[in-house]
């Protein structure tokens, strides 16, 4: 059977329904014109969320619903993400590694690199320091994560551009509360590992 | 790299899979220019694993491959050591631990800590969802406790193991580090550790940890080795390896080397070639490298040839570019200021000496590109005062 | 994997030597020159090219849209301060929530939370966004958790493209009553997990309404789901979850794709 292009004006555009769903598939890649006016419509003219998917339904909007479940349907809004101007905001990596930081020196750092997209030995480099923006300088330790890019961006007028960018994980610090937990597990563990728990 | 189809290549592997006699210490030295795995025959098919690292070729732990290979009976295998946390000498120990069901599972006694264990447990609640540097001791740590084997803590002058054989003390492991002073001071920093470790969510970071590494002195028979592991001196006599040489307790003197800290100047001191130490012993260095640095250096080498003609490496760090397409080696260019892949091997030295011969004599065998380093060779290694070394200013001077 | 990559426009081989230093490098040798050429051939030779990918995160709980502000995220160092001050698209209520920054989209609803990205160098930035919001939010409570990639792929040559759709679904079955049937879409699902969750895979294919003409659409919906536990909200599961299933979530999901793909 050949792959066709469904007709937009047909109703089947919109029913994509299955009964074991739990809704976590997403309509990311969807034609939204406008997403304000959406969000005003549902919010101000206190539309429901359910006649907001008719209108879809009836091609009102350009929404590509997936995968409501009919049961959780009324509880589940549509997914609408992504501004058309998005739809040609996007980067395809050509190489991407997983990275952490060996050493700071004054005006750079050295990295083992970790080959996501062809897995292989691993490998290092030697960054400037300028290849990081001002406000993500502090976050430049031995042992900071960060991930390298090397891709094509295409942006919303369509052109396109070969782009290396170096990303660093930003995770909150972990709470009192974390620490508190950790501590009771690890006292545990060290009681075990030096023979305290087996004392009287 | 093995030779396929060259008889001398078929003739050094058939050697390579020959085992020890029952009364023969071996010692195989495993270096592949970023990380390090021992493997010890202490007599009777009984083996001790000190440390990991991968091949290569096949991402198994360095250790299993050579044992599969010469048909070891892992049953056989009396522990596993992790002489200090350090990525490079610990990457597959879980796996090495994993398939000896009958190893101890031994460990740096400044590891009793329990700021240590709460790090552990920290991770094990909160992921990163990459590799941390901790996962190999927690999941060695649990397969231990699994088992019920409450890991051994090793502290300067305590015997670890020891063979008896017709009623005598045959073999013997005995640490000499990590001291009493290092031990307390490791529970300190790693005490800050946790502090950042709590706030930064990142991969461990070293910390000091190499002051902590277990040294071994290893005897079966008249056969005695050193293994210096990564232990640094720094001046101080209730630390490093000035901690060893001033202690009261004096063992006999190893007839055979594995330098530490990969031939660093940091972790020399003139005081271990003359009192722990025969003269002139095989002595084997395993390099490391890392960005565009590496140990040992030309002068280190230089610095060893003085010391010992039986100087051994078990390969020579090279410094290789992966290939990619030509618009990312582009933007690489554009990017980093250096980049290389480490080109590992799996080269092997290995040292065998009979229990009973006085004084010991080892032989010595080199597999898979491991060389004895003779005359000039010391110029084929790093040399960071070099013209080409002065123009990365990023570079430290001193490793 | 070579479907992934965008055939390069000049095929030359250019072999960088090895900078000289004092460790002995040696240049690449010619083995491994010719071997990237012919790494290159393939990628060339390739029926498919990748054109749009995209990764997205949705949780199924009891949200709070009204908390996501972007001086939310800036000021608990989720984001720089600089993007949270650039930030003009974004809807904040107690109803919903969508807010756009140039590397992810969020949208919040009760029930649903969802970060998404078109930008295939932040999926992980995208995932660490997610675990570091539910490690201050850790009382949500949550259920579910789906991991999505989606990708549109172009077919260079009509006739290939017509050949996976008939290897895909073959034709003379519908032949026999319907004039010159086309395949719209597919579904298949799995229905459980050998990894020890509970949940399912679900791949959706059907033709690119983005990528005209020539294009087909995947989207691999790799759902966790969990009981509740007593008094845990089930924050905790869904960031293990993130954390340990993440990476492996999207390789298995490209190599589903490549391998689908593998068969035109």
């Amino acid at each position: 059977m050949t792959l066709t292009q469904p007709d937009r004006s047909s109703s089947t555009l919109i029913e994509r329904r299955h009964e074991d769903t739990a809704g976590t598939e997403l309509a990311m890649l969807s034609h939204v014109r406008d997403l304000r006016l959406l969000a005003r419509r549902v919010i101000q003219e206190n539309v429901d969320v359910d006649q907001t998917v008719e209108m879809a339904n009836r091609g009102d909007l350009e929404v590509n619903l997936l995968a409501l479940n009919r049961k959780t349907a009324t509880r589940l809004p549509p997914m609408f993400l992504d501004l058309r101007s998005d739809e040609r905001d996007r980067f395809i990596s050509l190489q991407k590694w997983e990275c952490y930081v060996l050493e700071v020196y004054a005006d750079s750092f050295a990295a083992r690199l970790l080959d996501l997209t062809n897995p292989g030995p691993e490998e290092e480099a030697v960054f400037p320091m300028r290849r990081v923006s001002a406000e993500d300088r502090w976050l430049v330790r031995t042992g900071a994560v960060f991930y390298w890019n090397i891709g094509e961006h295409t942006d919303v007028t369509g052109r396109q551009r070969t782009v290396s960018e170096l990303r660093f994980r930003r995770l909150p610090a972990l709470t009192n509360d974390d620490i508190a937990a950790a501590r009771r597990e690890g006292k545990e563990l060290h009681d075990w590992l030096t023979g305290e728990s087996s004392k009287g | 790299m093995k030779a396929k189809n060259s008889t001398t290549g078929l003739l050094a592997n058939q050697a390579r899979v020959n085992p020890p006699a029952a009364d023969e210490l071996e010692i195989s030295f495993f270096g592949p220019s970023y990380g390090e795995s021992v493997v010890l025959h202490v007599g009777d098919g009984q083996w001790l694993i000190v440390d990991s690292c991968l091949s290569p070729s096949t991402g198994e732990p360095q250790a299993l491959e050579y044992l599969k290979a010469i048909r070891a009976d892992f049953s056989r295998i009396r522990a596993v050591v992790a002489t200090h946390w350090d990525n490079d000498h610990i990457r597959g120990l879980s796996q090495c631990l994993v398939a000896a069901p009958n190893a101890d599972f031994i460990i740096s006694g400044a590891f009793s800590s329990e700021d240590f264990t709460t790090i552990l447990r920290i991770y094990d609640k909160n992921p990163l969802g990459v590799s941390t540097g901790l996962e190999e001791i927690d999941r060695a740590l649990r397969c231990a406790r699994t088992r019920g084997r409450q890991p051994v803590l090793a502290f300067a002058n305590k015997r670890l193991l020891e063979a008896q054989r017709a009623g005598q003390q045959w073999a013997e492991v005995v640490a000499l580090s990590p001291s009493d002073a290092t031990v307390l001071e490791g529970h300190l920093n790693i005490g800050k550790l946790l502090q950042e470790v709590a706030k930064h969510r990142g991969r461990v970071t070293s910390a000091n940890r190499n002051d902590r590494s277990i040294v071994l002195w290893i005897r079966l028979g008249n056969a005695i080795v050193l293994l210096g592991s990564d232990l640094e001196e720094a001046g101080d006599r209730d630390s490093g390896w000035s901690a060893i040489t001033f202690s009261n307790i004096k063992k006999a003197k190893a007839t055979a080397f594995k330098v530490p800290h990969h031939g660093s100047k940091s972790s020399h001191l003139d005081e271990v070639w003359t009192e722990l130490l025969e003269p002139n012993p095989p002595s084997v260095v395993t390099p490391w490298k890392v960005a565009a640095r590496s140990l040992p250096t030309r002068q280190d080498v230089e610095r060893l040839q003085g010391l010992t003609d039986q100087l051994y490496v078990t390969t020579i760090p090279q410094n290789k570019r992966r290939p990619r397409s030509v618009e990312v080696d582009q933007m690489v260019r554009l990017t980093a200021l250096d980049m290389g892949q480490v080109f590992l091997t799996t080269g092997q030295v290995r040292l065998r000496a009979r229990a009973g011969s006085q004084p010991a004599r080892w032989t010595t065998e080199m597999f898979n590109g491991a060389k004895k380093i003779e005359g000039q060779m010391a110029k084929a290694f790093f040399d960071p005062l070099s013209h080409t070394n002065r123009n990365r200013p990023w570079l430290p001077r001193q490793l | 994997m070579f479907a992934r990559f965008r055939p390069p426009a000049r095929p030359t081989v250019q072999v960088w030597p090895t900078a000289h230093d004092a460790c002995g490098s040696t240049a690449i040798s010619l083995d491994t020159a010719s071997r990237f050429e012919n790494i290159l051939h393939a990628i060339e030779n390739q029926p498919t090219s990748l054109e749009i990918t995209g990764s997205s995160l949705v949780l199924l709980g009891d949200f709070n849209p009204a908390i996501f502000q972007p001086h939310w995220f800036s000021s608990q160092g989720l984001i720089p301060p600089a993007e949270a001050r650039e930030a003009k698209d974004f809807v904040v209520h107690n109803e919903l929530t969508v807010l756009k920054l140039p590397w992810v989209q969020v949208q919040v609803t009760h029930k649903q939370f969802i970060a998404s990205t078109t930008q295939e160098s932040h999926f992980e930035a995208v995932r660490d966004l997610v675990i570091s919001i539910f490690s201050l939010l850790k009382h949500t409570p949550m259920q579910k958790i789906g991991i999505n990639l989606e990708q549109h792929h172009r077919f260079a040559d009509v006739e290939r493209y017509k050949e996976f759709g008939h290897k895909l679904a073959p034709k003379d079955a519908w032949r026999k009553t319907l004039t010159d049937p086309g395949l719209v879409k597919m579904i298949v699902v799995q229905n459980t997990r050998d990894d020890g969750y509970r949940g399912h895979i679900q791949v959706d294919l059907e033709v690119s309404d983005r990528v005209r003409p020539g294009g087909v659409y995947f989207r691999v919906n790799d759902h966790f789901e969990w009981p509740p536990a007593e008094g845990a909200p089930g924050t905790e599961t869904a960031l293990k979850i993130l954390s340990n299933e993440f990476k492996k979530s999207l390789n298995r999901s490209r190599k589903t794709i490549d391998s689908i793909l593998s068969i035109a």
